[in-house]
């Protein structure tokens, strides 16, 4: 097993790493219901997602100008993409959406569910 | 075949404008249809176009949101609006000639569609002529500066129309200049720390865009634009008004006066004959960075005054 | 070697531009479908002169094989196009800011019902007068 197969394996499992990542973002953002939450999740889709992939190309590409850009994008994408995600909650706390207080527990629930 | 599945999921997305009636989400779904065609226009071969493409959508969703945050607020009610398909079917009694015409010629289209190119002797020609000619290594930056630079002219031209257009349509009074209101993002230190760092960036991509236009993807449109996006962050941390927009549009002016100079010097008065041929190669080049040069300047100005009119025009 | 049936996709987007324009209301939407169109011409025109490789020829040696090079000539002029686009929409915007300024709407039944009543309030309004 020489070196270049041995990158290709690395960089495909970090790729499918982010993936995953990606993956459950996207199920979280259908699952949860409040708009705090979901700008949670969805801003780990932006950081950590896109971060691991990236990475998984820079690994599986070793060394080059090409790895070098791809660093680059890392970089500004680290600084932006939470930034994003600050900005759209600060703005939607501050035109007005109050955070919801209040969550049934499963236990209260299934009692409910019960009685009735 | 991943083309056709891209293809699909373009169609998808238009469907989705089609069938939502809140303005918020139609200008978002824009937004992302005019991803889903840049990534189509990269894999057709077209990296120029799809760059123009992204960066024109991004102002595009920006001048739109303005409009409709600026009217409308957050009162997401008053923008809902029913589709009607009853409507539809009404009004198709009126259109139903023009719609079996469009309708037949496109059945003749897929039925007399050629398997190849139906000629591509301009496209040999360009490719195998344009190195010696022009110079570059980029043969759209080379068709649009060198063999169709009446067209480059004439669409600077109709920017800086529209540019004045815009300055004198648009109402526009003192008192929102001088109260010097900002966006809220102002109070957020985070976000001022963090646009400081990346406001030299997005110039730094912008001017690295121009000058290396004439030998790869990009060029003077592609990269004004990304010069013209750092006046949005620039926006959100500094005083805009700080900048006077009649001494931009006199130096927009003055840009456009010297690529209509520079164009007629080198290509329709054929400097490059007088010139010996070892400098020929110097001349192309220079050539080709000066207009790219020229023209990124005029279109980063152009757009400043858009984002400057349509940020200012009658605040509340 | 090139299949030719992508065309037929931004041609069935223009239609679906036309159904939507068709049976929109607001004024913002009918302007978002405008600027679809445009695309899906573009598009158009890119698919016929497509190819798998960009036209930016780093070595000569590409050249010797043009077709599965991309047509440089349809993109020029499309990125004309845009540019040309971008501009009558920034023109279009503005007109309509004026237009919402005087009619507080963006609806095109009810501001064509109330320019009505306004003309008519000018028109006879003159005329009793005199």
């Amino acid at each position: 097993m020489d070196i270049q197969s041995i990158q290709y394996l690395i960089g495909n499992i970090v790729i499918s790493i982010g993936i995953a990542f990606m993956v459950f973002g996207v199920f979280g953002i259908f699952l949860l219901k409040d708009f705090y939450p979901r700008i949670l999740v969805a801003s780990k889709i932006d950081t950590v997602g896109m971060f691991t992939l990236i990475m998984g190309f820079v690994i599986r590409h070793g060394i080059s100008f090409f790895s070098g850009k791809l660093m680059l994008i890392i970089i500004i994408m680290l600084i932006l993409n939470p930034l994003v995600a600050h900005i759209m909650a600060r703005s939607a706390y501050l035109s007005g959406y109050e955070v919801a207080e209040t969550e049934i527990d499963d236990g209260e629930r299934e009692t409910t569910l019960k009685e009735n | 075949m991943e083309i056709n599945a891209l293809f699909i999921l373009w169609i998808i997305s238009g469907l989705f404008i089609v069938f939502e009636s809140r303005l918020y989400r139609i200008i978002i779904y824009f937004g992302i249809f005019s991803l889903i065609s840049s990534v189509v226009y990269l894999f057709l071969g077209a990296p120029d176009v799809a760059m123009a493409e992204a960066g024109i959508s991004a102002f595009t969703t920006v001048f739109f949101i303005i409009f409709v945050g600026k009217y409308y607020g957050n009162q997401t009610n008053i923008t809902r609006e029913k589709i009607e398909i009853n409507q539809f079917f009404r009004k198709l009694k009126g259109i139903t000639l023009p719609f079996v015409f469009c309708a037949g010629l496109f059945a003749l289209y897929i039925y007399t569609m050629p398997d190849t190119a139906a000629s591509t002797y301009l496209k040999e020609w360009y490719l195998s002529n344009f190195i010696s000619d022009v110079g570059g290594k980029n043969a759209v930056t080379a068709i649009l500066l060198a063999y169709r630079v009446y067209d480059t002219l004439f669409e600077a031209l109709i920017l800086v129309v529209s540019v004045v257009a815009v300055v004198h349509m648009s109402h526009f009074s003192d008192s929102s200049v001088s109260d010097g209101h900002h966006s809220e993002i102002e109070n957020s230190g985070m976000a001022v720390f963090t646009l400081r760092i990346i406001c030299p960036i997005i110039v730094l991509f912008g001017g690295y865009l121009v000058v290396n236009g004439h030998i790869s993807a990009g060029g003077g449109f592609q990269g004004g634009l990304a010069v013209a996006t750092f006046f949005i962050c620039r926006y959100m941390v500094y005083n805009i008004y700080d900048i006077s927009v009649k001494r931009v549009m006199q130096l927009e002016e003055l840009i456009f006066l010297s690529i209509i100079l520079l164009s007629i010097i080198a290509v329709f008065l054929g400097a490059a004959a007088l010139l010996p041929t070892a400098y020929l190669p110097m001349f192309q080049r220079a050539y080709l960075i000066l207009m790219n040069v020229f023209i990124g300047l005029k279109v980063a100005c152009g757009f400043f005054i858009l984002f400057y009119r349509y940020i200012a025009f009658e605040r509340r | 070697m090139i299949f030719r049936y992508l065309e037929v996709f931004s041609i069935i987007m223009f239609f679906i531009c036309i159904f939507g324009l068709i049976t929109c209301n607001n004024i913002v939407k009918s302007i978002i479908f405008a600027l679809m169109m445009q695309t899906a011409v573009i598009m158009f025109w890119l698919t016929i002169g497509r190819g798998s490789i960009p036209p930016i020829i780093d070595n000569t040696a590409l050249l010797d094989n043009t077709s599965y090079i991309a047509d440089p000539l349809p993109q020029a002029l499309m990125l004309t196009a845009i540019i040309i686009g971008i501009s009558v929409t920034a023109v279009i915007i503005t007109m309509l800011n004026t237009l919402f300024r005087k009619h507080l709407m963006t609806d095109w039944k009810a501001m064509e019902k109330a320019e009505d009543e306004a003309f008519k309030e000018s028109l006879y309004g003159d005329h009793l007068k005199d």
